[in-house]
């Protein structure tokens, strides 16, 4: 893997949401063709870090893609280097499943263009690859849970970008269909070398699929490393509030949730 | 091979039949007796490169030319803009009740009548009737009275905007009551301006709106797709590359111009903008590809039909054309809210 380029590099960002510090001074370096996953307990910043990485937020400090400052970029500029999955995207009734990836072309055409031959190959590929083409036609109101999230990612797929942000991709998913999508990310990763900055809450899972894990409390980095140095029990239950034992189990990081045997009555 | 959805060519081609065959009934059915083909054999006589004789009198052939004729082509302008407005605002707020009156138009336009007619404003400027003029003027004031007050929320967004909107109409409705109260004579007078007409329809309505609707229509059909990226929300829109603010701000002026010019020749004609886009909506789909060029189409059908309805369906005078919209309109489009099986997006 060549980790010399930062495909997204954060030097001492700082965001405010409401006169709340949310991201404190936080410097990252993500490489190109890396998948890093930020973990921390609901409220560390893990959202606002990447919709600040995405453009869509306001911050201090400096936030470069492959070496360019994303305040310099313009709005189509930048949506063709960064496509983002939302935690909870905005689902357009009476819309086609093929309509919806189909708006992931939008930087890739003029104000007044519409999508031609290209961009209807480029969509077609991407369906087929998510084997989503027999859904096309169907309305998003009519998909189930597994299916919208492999939609949500064609869109960005279909959008062609180097960096892809997942933003909880797996929260509403049941087992089979987390490592399915994760699954579906790490081949798409490897077969158009992607940068993935995701954010997870299930710590196995996370450790399973990055390559780096950045542990994030109240908007700073506690730790940053793969999941076999950053993923402690002791680390995590400071963390977290929680109490857990981490298990290494054929190669994995298992992090399981205990009970306390006097608070089990 | 695979694509979106989009507007499908019988589509267009049943809205060009429905408008131009209620284009021929405003032109060939009126309380002068006319013989419908004399009618059309007159329009076709004024064509370029055409030469028929209609055989009708030289008063026949003014009704003809100068009221008719007229009469649809303002009658489609109006409704095609209101309907595109309304389709516009609709996208660009995401908001099911928006119509083209959202951000006070139509209470500027109310104002600036009732003013010009209250208060007798000489002949305007140039000769120009005052009343399309102020109205005009009212209505744009006020969408940008609204635009200004609502951009300016600390949380700049569609929420704010048509809440801006609705304050700045309520304002401008006291203010207008408030003239109405002082000056009780004329609110006869301002209250059939209110409820829409195409009675006063000659060239110099025609003139005076063709270019505002022909500017309004071309920009938000123009960016239909832009619209589409629009439905998934203002932020995700800025992910995939739009300026949802700029968007925004460009359809409302491009519909308010449509609209105001509307407004300024035909009074206040509810209904065409609001539910004419929903009705597209539930019968052909939600695309904005497919509801603003097929509003335009339909949009101007609707309101020439109306029209039609408006001058024949009493003995005496005529029907106020915002009437017969809701009295037909209604009636219609809940039969499709009930039949059809798509959303209401």
């Amino acid at each position: 893997m060549n980790t010399t380029t930062a495909a997204v590099s954060c030097a001492d960002v700082s965001v405010r949401l409401g006169g709340r510090l949310v991201v404190d001074s936080l410097s990252l370096d993500v490489f190109e063709g890396e998948w890093v996953t930020i973990v921390g307990p609901n409220g560390a910043g893990k959202t606002t870090l990447l919709n600040t990485i995405a453009g869509v937020q306001r911050f201090d400090g400096t936030v470069e893609l492959a070496g360019t400052e994303v305040g310099t970029l313009g709005a189509r500029a930048r949506a063709r280097r960064v496509g983002r999955v939302p935690q909870h995207p905005v689902l357009p009734g009476g819309m086609t499943l093929v309509d919806y990836v189909l708006l992931g072309r939008t930087p890739h055409l003029g104000l007044l263009g519409t999508e031609g031959r290209q961009d209807l190959d480029v969509v077609a590929y991407v369906l087929d690859r998510l084997d989503l083409t027999p859904l096309a036609g169907h309305f998003l109101e009519t998909l189930s849970g597994g299916e919208l999230q492999r939609c949500h990612i064609a869109r960005a797929i279909a959008q062609e970008t180097p960096i892809l942000l997942l933003d909880e991709p797996t929260t509403a998913l049941d087992l089979g269909h987390q490592q399915e999508a994760l699954e579906l990310v790490d081949e798409l990763r490897h077969e158009r070398r992607l940068t993935v900055l995701s954010t997870m809450h299930d710590l196995t899972l996370a450790g399973q699929y990055s390559d780096r894990l950045v542990l994030l409390k109240q908007g700073a980095v506690v730790a940053v490393g793969p999941a076999s140095e950053v993923l402690t029990s002791g680390g995590l239950s400071d963390l977290y509030g929680a109490s857990v034992r981490v298990v290494r189990e054929d190669g994995d990081i298992v992090v399981l949730p205990t009970r306390s045997t006097e608070n089990a009555t | 091979m695979i694509t979106g959805e989009r507007l499908e060519l019988r589509w267009v081609i049943t809205g060009v039949i429905v408008l131009l065959a209620a284009a021929v009934a405003g032109l060939t059915i009126g309380q002068s007796s006319i013989a419908a083909v004399d009618a059309l054999k007159e329009v076709a006589d004024r064509l370029p490169l055409v030469s028929v004789d209609s055989g009708l009198t030289d008063i026949q052939k003014n009704i003809v030319w100068e009221v008719r004729v007229p009469r649809v082509l303002l009658g489609g302008m109006v409704g095609a803009s209101l309907a595109v407005a309304g389709g516009g605002y609709q996208a660009v707020f995401r908001n099911p009740l928006a119509d083209p009156f959202l951000l006070g138009a139509a209470a500027g336009a109310g104002v600036g009548a009732t003013v010009a007619i209250a208060y007798g404003i000489g002949d305007g400027v140039g000769g120009l009737d005052p009343v399309p003029m102020l109205a005009f003027i009212g209505a744009m004031f006020a969408v940008l009275l609204s635009w200004v007050v609502g951009s300016a929320a600390q949380q700049r967004s569609a929420a704010s905007l048509l809440l801006a909107g609705v304050a700045v109409a309520s304002f401008l409705t006291a203010v207008q009551t408030f003239i109405l109260q002082r000056n009780a004579e004329v609110i006869r007078q301002v209250y059939t301006w209110l409820l829409g007409r195409l009675t006063t329809a000659t060239w110099d309505e025609v003139r005076l709106i063709a270019p505002y609707f022909i500017v309004s229509s071309v920009i938000v059909i123009g960016l239909r797709r832009v619209l589409d990226v629009m439905r998934v929300g203002d932020a995700e829109a800025t992910s995939l590359g739009i300026r949802p603010g700029v968007v925004r701000g460009v359809v409302v002026v491009a519909a308010s111009l449509g609209t105001a010019a509307a407004v300024a020749v035909s009074g206040l004609i509810a209904f065409v903008g609001l539910i004419g886009p929903h009705t597209i909506r539930l019968l052909v789909g939600a695309s904005n590809r497919v509801v603003l060029p097929l509003a335009l189409l339909f949009g101007a059908a609707f309101l020439i039909g109306a029209d039609v309805v408006a001058r024949n369906a009493v003995d005496q005078g005529e029907v106020p054309i915002g009437v017969i919209t809701a009295f037909c309109g209604a009636p219609f489009f809940l039969m499709v809210l009930r039949t059809s099986r798509r959303l209401v997006a």
